[in-house]
């Protein structure tokens, strides 16, 4: 897998990159690609999102194409943008959302953190809150958008927004659930050598001759 | 010729999805290739493209609604089209078909690509009116929906071309009919009335299991057989073990045998998705454990290489966590068979509802003694009986019998489960 580690960059700017690049992948000129980042403090919201859940007037959101509703990014939170051919990876976009979950819980655990699932509730969640926000966009069957996992991040920004829509979500950090220090680039280090082998496990490239009734397929974790 | 644009299906999992936003207004044109709309499941959004030219007829669904998978939520066809065409035959959009070739399309496709067709928004394409089709003046498209809506073309004024009657006014008709019946309904109010229903929310859990089944029962044939197994024997076993300081349940001879018979028979350890069948190497047994407040069903994984004594203390352990809350969520994921039981309860015989995507679930009843018939002579026996719900999409009624006769065999027979 193509990890790229873009540091600190722009929401705009990186948005242009993703949609450069899923172009691309779209017309086979261009690898799968997962790009690792941090943005400059920015609120987000999803296409399908409420601007109800702005609670301060004065935030500006940029609306974009993945779905959920509004969220923040700044500085201690890695934001990850997978941009894969989810069209030879099982068209399946629900799986495709618990993969991500199942790659944020695994790194976590490596901290120390236990996370989990909330069925209904993408993302994933502690007993302290949300510790990692998922809002995907796909463009012919190539992802775009991801995850957004705060490492060390300052929680406070969350308090003038509805986090994704849910009143009063709470929100947490991997700091904060450790108890413990834990640098940002260790997690973006061991995120960008686990991506790989999760999604090799969860959303193999199909063979395309491997259909019919006879094919035995494992699909862990279903 | 038109085509219908569908609420694609972008998960197995995925039985709705909620529109986000039209890119296209109706009237425009949109070559193939083009997005048309945004549609969203779960929290991921998809960019819904067309996959033949023409002009966007209709939208059916409006942004924040939600649509069942499959359902019909716009209409691309040649400008001025009559809609009439479509009502019949509902042409199903896929990806292979290629629409046969308007007149304006062919144009389009014949320019060479660097030319971009400039954007002709055609705000009111009406269809072509069609005379002596009734008194009131509409499409059939909007006959079908005003049948559909339980609307009387008659009473509704229509504001277009010749009064004929377009969707908006059904829908404006719909509203109004609504206020009507609230107005009314507000003005019986003033009496005393009964005491107001307060809904209660739903609980994370209460809302998961109402989704899983509710998937599970639009979209799985399930089909059932019953059983009526002597459990004498594997009584018996059971005791036997319990002396020998092993604690072994009913329940757990149970899971092993379902292991032994889904060996024999890996059909019934299976899914069934859109295109294919997949059996599943590995036998992960779920249990289903009621709750108080709902149901968990933690998943003892790898069954086909575990012995009783190693099931025995798995689902032990599985069951407490489930019970006491301190269990995770990859311990109730990646079941491949299930089973549920409501023997404790007094119940003689159930039948469960399949947990998607697996493909079989067995409902086991509590053990009783019958009389039964034995080598000329009525004598009591220890029966239980077990049903299977089982998907017919991947399973028919002699495979779930054979499946059933082999369960019935090692239960009656338990030694072989020590093996």
């Amino acid at each position: 897998m193509n990890v790229t580690d873009l540091g600190v960059m722009e929401f705009g700017a990186a948005l242009a990159l993703q949609e450069r690049l899923v172009a691309e992948i779209v017309v086979g000129a261009g690898p799968e690609t997962l790009l690792l980042l941090e943005h400059p403090p920015v609120y987000t919201i999803g296409s399908g999102g409420s601007g109800a859940n702005l609670l301060d007037p004065t935030i500006e959101a940029v609306r974009i194409n993945r779905g959920g509703d509004v969220t923040f990014h700044g500085a201690g939170q890695l934001v990850g943008y997978p941009l894969l051919k989810l069209g030879e990876r099982s068209r399946d976009l629900h799986r495709y959302l618990r993969f991500l979950e199942e790659l944020l819980i695994l790194t976590v655990a490596d901290f120390g953190a236990r996370a989990w699932r909330v069925p209904g509730r993408t993302g994933i969640w502690t007993a302290n809150g949300k510790l990692a926000a998922i809002g995907v966009g796909v463009r012919r069957w190539v992802t775009m958008h991801g995850f957004a996992l705060n490492v060390n991040a300052d929680l406070t920004p969350f308090s003038r927004i509805n986090p994704c829509g849910i009143a009063g979500c709470p929100v947490t950090s991997l700091v904060r659930e450790c108890g413990v220090e834990v640098p940002l680039v260790e997690v973006k280090k061991l995120i960008g050598e686990r991506f790989g082998v999760v999604l090799e496990e969860w959303l193999p490239v199909e063979n395309s001759f491997m259909t019919g009734s006879h094919c035995q397929m494992p699909r862990p974790g279903k | 010729m038109a085509t219908e644009i569908t609420m694609p299906k972008l998960s197995d999992t995925m039985t709705e999805g909620r529109l986000v936003s039209w890119k296209k207004s109706v009237g425009e044109r949109v070559e193939r290739g083009e997005i048309i709309a945004e549609v969203e499941t779960d929290k991921a959004n998809m960019e819904l493209e067309a996959f033949s030219s023409g002009v966007l007829l209709e939208t059916r669904i409006t942004p924040g609604e939600l649509a069942p998978v499959g359902t019909v939520i716009a209409i691309i066809g040649a400008e001025g089209e009559q809609v009439t065409a479509l009502v019949p035959v509902a042409a199903k959009i896929t990806e292979e078909m290629e629409p046969e070739a308007q007149p304006a399309a062919k144009a389009a496709a014949a320019e060479p690509i660097s030319i971009v067709e400039p954007e002709k928004p055609q705000p009111s394409v009406q269809p072509v009116s069609r005379e002596g089709f009734g008194a009131e003046k509409a499409s059939p498209l909007v006959r079908r929906l005003a049948r559909e809506m339980g609307i009387d073309l008659k009473e509704v004024k229509g504001s277009g071309p010749e009064g004929r009657v377009l969707k908006e006014d059904l829908e404006r008709h719909e509203k109004q009919v609504k206020v009507e019946v609230k107005v009314e309904r507000e003005a019986r109010k003033v009496e005393p009335s009964v005491q107001p229903t307060v809904p209660q929310p739903l609980s994370r859990m209460r809302a998961a299991i109402a989704r899983t089944v509710t998937t599970s029962w639009q979209t799985i044939p399930h089909f059932t057989v019953t059983v009526a197994i002597d459990m004498g024997e594997a009584e018996k076993l059971a005791r036997g073990m319990k002396k020998a300081g092993t604690r072994v349940s009913l329940n757990d001879l149970l899971i092993k045998a379902v292991a032994l018979a889904l060996q024999k028979y890996p059909q019934l350890n299976a899914s069934f998705t859109v295109d294919s069948i997949i059996i599943h190497p590995s036998i992960n047994i779920g249990i289903a454990v009621s709750l108080d407040e709902g149901l968990l069903v933690p998943v003892i994984k790898g069954c086909e290489a575990l012995s009783l004594k190693d099931i025995a203390s798995q689902s032990r352990e599985l069951i407490s966590r489930a019970r006491s809350g301190t269990i995770n969520a990859a311990e109730l994921s990646g079941g491949t068979f299930s089973i549920s039981n409501l023997g404790m309860f007094g119940v003689d015989q159930f039948m469960a509802v399949i947990f998607p995507p697996q493909g079989a679930i067995l409902a086991v009843g509590g053990v009783n003694d019958q009389p039964v018939v034995k080598k000329g002579e009525v004598v009591p026996a220890r029966i239980m009986k077990a049903t299977i719900s089982a998907d017919h999409r991947l399973i028919d009624g002699a495979m779930a019998a054979r499946f059933m006769g082999e369960l019935q065999k090692v239960l009656e027979n338990p030694v072989a489960m020590l093996v």
